[in-house]
């Protein structure tokens, strides 16, 4: 029914249970799984102050890494075939194009997101996607996180 | 509940009830049909859900006839109408060999879809982008985004725009 499957994430406990089941399926299905972080920098990502390692770009881009391998790698451990990508830019935007490129069949994401400072997507982004996908969303509610949490 | 989702994951399968809720509009059915491969995959009971929602003067009446029986044809109506909407879903999830249960509800669509999920132990909802009031193809419905907002359990969303498959 599905054989690509596309987990944005934002390393979120939500995103998390999102990938979760996005995995679960994928591994029920003979799937395939995308995991995608998209950062969000804003006009002033590309400065380095003093005394920091890197630009906030560098920064984020850096965790955002750390969030899709992590997913990355607990799709490996089911067997289930994996590839990661990480892009800067307006999350709904990029979400939406990069589920395009990759043709997924199915987008799935945590009903909330990281919320507060520091967010990279919010439940406003799952909404946006749910609203202008062309493809399915699998939007996994807190159920999901409290037992992934617990 | 924890440790059946672990024994699942072992299983490879992750859904054990999938609801779909029908208002028999075509976008409603292209939902059916997915949600129904679904359940197969995961060899899981599917629930075919019909919620008739009162019409706020659906009992008003003008005449001698008492409201009661105008009331009564109305909710007739729909009942019948839901019957054969949910009907659909049960002969598709049959020809599937799924073990499926059959439900016509009262009340506001959204609420009574998530009271349905919750009483009934369901593991994913799976509902078009709009039913029979979908205007605007990018548009969700206000009764899917309802449920997306506050479902505990996943609500599959199914694009029925006609494009692609």
């Amino acid at each position: 029914m599905y054989d690509r499957i596309l987990v944005p994430t934002d390393g979120s406990d939500h995103a998390d249970a999102a990938a979760e089941t996005a995995i679960d399926l994928a591994a029920t299905l003979n799937a395939s799984v995308d995991v995608l972080c998209v950062v969000e920098v804003g006009p002033l990502g590309s400065i380095s102050l003093p005394g920091e390692r890197g630009s906030a770009e560098e920064i984020l881009g850096e965790r955002a890494r750390g969030f899709v391998d992590e997913i990355a790698e607990r799709a490996r451990a089911r067997d289930v075939t994996v590839a990661t990508e990480v892009r800067e830019g307006i999350p709904v935007r990029e979400i939406l194009e990069y589920a395009g490129e990759i043709d997924a069949d199915v987008v799935v994401m945590g009903s909330r997101g990281r919320g507060g400072i520091g967010r990279m997507m919010l439940g406003s982004v799952t909404e946006g996607v749910t609203r202008h996908s062309e493809r399915d969303v699998l939007v996994v509610g807190d159920e999901a996180t409290a037992l992934s949490e617990s | 509940m924890l440790s059946e989702r672990i024994e699942n994951r072992e299983g490879f399968t992750v859904y054990d009830s999938v609801l779909i809720p029908t208002d028999g509009s075509k976008a409603a059915t292209a939902a059916v049909y997915e949600g129904i491969e679904l359940a197969a995959q995961n060899q899981a009971t599917v629930h075919a859900l019909y919620v008739v929602e009162p019409i706020p003067l659906g009992g008003f009446t003008s005449g001698p006839a008492p409201a009661s029986s105008e009331w009564d044809d109305v909710v007739d109506e729909q009942r019948a109408e839901g019957d054969e909407a949910a009907t659909e879903v049960v002969e598709a999830a049959e020809s599937f060999d799924l073990e499926v249960v059959e439900a016509v509800e009262y009340g506001k669509p959204a609420g009574v879809i998530l009271e349905y999920a919750d009483e009934h132990d369901i593991d994913a909802i799976v509902m078009g982008t709009h039913g029979r009031s979908g205007v605007d193809r990018v548009v969700i419905g206000s009764v899917t985004e309802t449920v997306v907002r506050r479902s505990q359990v996943p609500v599959l969303v199914v694009r029925t725009d006609g494009e692609g498959d």
